[in-house]
């Protein structure tokens, strides 16, 4: 019957594509995605980080916000939310009394939602009714006090109390505390539903502007508010967390420390470890993985990436190839082909940890401590060290998502017919961007908004055209890379280069880079109306 | 006469730093002079005197960000300054033909190595760009994406 059915699709595939024609084609427009104003109803978690000019300090500092919107489903937003504002030193609470929003066909469009400190706009790109990516898109310019830029998510809400459970998180940005960019990964198991305390097995790996923590206990507590909407507060070893639970699977964190030295907080989310998720270094079986990582130097305090591929087996990795954006200089490691000296390590405890380190020379080692939360994903932090003032220390403060892939070998033909589109980098400041494609359609085959910190930086429904170019069998186990390059039509025109890094067909994390002054980090979500 | 002095210096020290440069460059592999120079170290600052040639914020030669031409005795400079944004807010400007001073030192962003200026003076006019660790000031990370499921 198999061998029935498998004569049947090939016979069909030879029709296909003799019906095809040789000549030359005709590229469609762009299929209707199918979103509607309807697509976005319900309550939803979001959260963004980014630059302001601030006021208080007469500078530009940090800020995140993370709360609760509720849309009607028919382009209003009710009243009901919750935002937790993060600027100036200290996090300011506020309520959302309304708001409005429109979705197009696309799935891009605009979300405003107001509080009694004013309304803040947003672009939205979204992937299906459950999630999006939004881009601040306030205006103003660098020497007035609403000029901002953020980008981040938000996700349907389907629970408002933390599960038990072990989740995994990874929380990045500037610490309150010590002023430093900083990166926390760890793992925390909830004593209880709702409220408790962390429990024994509960660890973090912190790098503080280059002072590494290594898989410290973590203590502390956590427990909602009274406000029904899935927001708490956490203390995690002495440091003050508000939380949204998203639902039974997600948390989104935002650390709320007074800020002592310089502003800025830390955001991130917790994901639930899921059943399956490997214990064993032995559990690795030609398993490829893809991350992005983002953040800064220690050396230079300049905007920093990483993307890297690799394949673990056992304890050993192999097929492994590094890319390096350090404030715009780009280098890839090996220059050609692949390393094939590394290994992997899980601790083994249920934490989910583990470790990759490989070698390019005597000089060059790369380590990578991570957290899984299932066998496909996890979250990984730069631990990699340089010399630096006669000791070593790790050369960049930089974290992102772990990915398996999955599905390979990947194709052109292979690629979802429409995109969601966000990237965040640096090109002199902060840039932010949030749009939706169809690679399969003619030129431009999609529309970005973007916003550049500072005067007249708002960009708004700009066509653009994406081509994802995947090269040799998608995987990159060779060497040879997959693209995305973006152009923005304008004047002048924008290129922006990314190495594509495709963990699935739905799924392709993105970091900028040859040919241009930019560093960014970004990712391609299939859409789902 | 005390900035003459200042100048001459910095101009032999300077060409010091561009003869070690230039050496390092040369090799096949990161020497271990090379992999010093990627660290910023307060022992090899200097100064530099020129007239700017020109001023860019958005620079599309990495490093990214600001960066300024200078000529000096030694010949054209290519100075590195970070934020632009940063400038903005302490109203500095650049323009072809200021005569300016600039303290830093030659580092290395990967292969590439570029002057990287903490200090610059325009006229009365002092902006720290750079902390005394070679930190950029108010130069942003890089988030990696969120929400990535």
């Amino acid at each position: 019957m198999k061998r029935f059915l498998l004569a049947v699709a090939a016979v069909a595939v030879v029709w296909v594509t003799g019906c095809s024609g040789g000549g030359s084609t005709t590229t469609p427009p762009p299929p209707p995605v199918g979103f509607t104003n309807a697509s976005l109803k319900g309550t939803y978690v979001f959260s963004m980080t980014g630059t302001m000019f601030d006021p208080a300090i007469q500078a530009v500092d940090n800020f995140s916000r993370v709360g609760v919107f509720s849309a009607d489903g028919g382009g209003s937003i009710l009243t009901g939310g919750l935002e937790d504002s993060y600027q100036s030193g200290e996090d300011n609470p506020f309520d959302i009394t309304g708001g409005s929003y429109t979705v197009n066909a696309d799935g891009r469009g605009t979300l405003s939602l107001t509080t009694p400190g004013g309304t803040v706009q947003y672009s939205i790109s979204l992937v299906s009714s459950t999630n999006g990516y939004l881009v601040d898109v306030v205006a103003g310019s660098s020497t007035t006090s609403d000029t901002e830029t953020a980008s981040g998510s938000f996700q349907l809400q389907t629970a408002t109390a933390i599960a038990t459970g072990t989740y995994v998180f990874d929380f990045s940005g500037i610490s309150p505390v010590s002023g430093n960019a900083i990166s926390t990964v760890g793992d925390f198991i909830p004593s209880a539903a709702g409220s408790g305390i962390f429990s024994s097995g509960s660890f973090e790996d912190i790098n503080d502007g280059g002072t590494l923590t290594t898989k410290a206990l973590i203590s502390g507590s956590y427990g909602p508010d009274t406000s029904g909407t899935g927001r708490g507060t956490a203390t995690i070893n002495n440091l003050s967390y508000v939380y949204y639970v998203i639902d039974s699977q997600h948390v989104q964190f935002m650390q709320t420390n007074l800020d002592s030295t310089s502003g800025g907080t830390t955001l991130g989310e917790a994901v639930a470890q899921q059943a399956g998720t490997p214990t064993q270094t032995s559990s690795f079986n030609n398993s490829s993985f893809v991350f992005v990582v983002g953040g800064s130097s220690t050396t230079n305090q300049a905007p920093h990436t990483r993307g890297v591929r690799l394949t673990a087996s056992g304890g050993a990795l192999s097929a492994i190839v590094l890319d390096d954006n350090n404030a715009g200089v780009v280098t890839t490691i090996p220059s050609t082909g692949v390393l094939s000296n590394g290994t992997v390590a899980l601790d083994g405890d249920g934490s989910g940890r583990g470790t990759f380190t490989f070698t390019q020379n005597a000089s060059n080692t790369f380590t990578f401590v991570f957290y899984l939360s299932s066998a496909t994903q996890g979250v990984i932090q730069d631990v990699s060290l340089v010399q630096f003032n006669g000791g070593p220390i790790p050369d960049e403060v930089a974290d992102g998502a772990l990915l398996a892939q999955t599905g390979a070998p990947f194709s052109s033909s292979s690629l979802s017919t429409n995109y969601a589109f966000s990237s965040s980098g640096v090109s002199s400041s902060e840039e932010d961007f949030v749009g939706q494609f169809a690679p399969a359609s003619a030129s431009p085959n999609g529309h970005v908004d973007f916003n550049e910190f500072g005067s007249g930086s708002l960009f708004f429904n700009n066509p653009f055209n994406g081509v994802i170019t995947v090269g040799g069998d998608g995987t990159g186990s060779t060497g040879t890379h997959s693209t995305f390059v973006a152009t923005i039509n304008g004047t002048p025109q924008t290129v922006i280069n990314y190495f594509a890094y495709i963990a699935n067909p739905s799924t392709i994390l993105l970091m900028s880079g040859q040919s241009q002054t930019r560093i960014a980090a970004g990712v391609l979500t299939a859409q789902t109306p | 006469m005390k900035l003459n002095m200042r100048m001459c210096l910095s101009s032999a020290v300077f060409l010091g730093a561009l003869v070690l440069v230039a050496y390092a460059g040369a090799q096949q592999q990161t020497t271990a002079a090379q992999a010093n120079l990627t660290t910023y170290d307060m022992s090899r600052e200097m100064t530099l005197a020129g007239k700017v040639i020109s001023y860019t914020a958005e620079s599309s030669a990495p490093p990214v960000g600001a960066h300024v031409s200078l000529q000096t005795v030694n010949g054209p400079v290519d100075v590195h300054l970070g934020s632009a944004k940063l400038l903005e807010q302490n109203h500095m400007t650049l323009a072809a033909g200021d005569s300016v001073h600039v303290t830093g030192e030659v580092i290395y962003f990967g292969q590439i190595s570029t002057f990287a200026a903490r200090i610059i003076e325009n006229g009365s006019q002092s902006v720290t760009v750079r902390n005394t660790k070679g930190q950029l000031l108010q130069m942003p990370g890089v988030h990696a994406p969120r929400g990535v499921r």
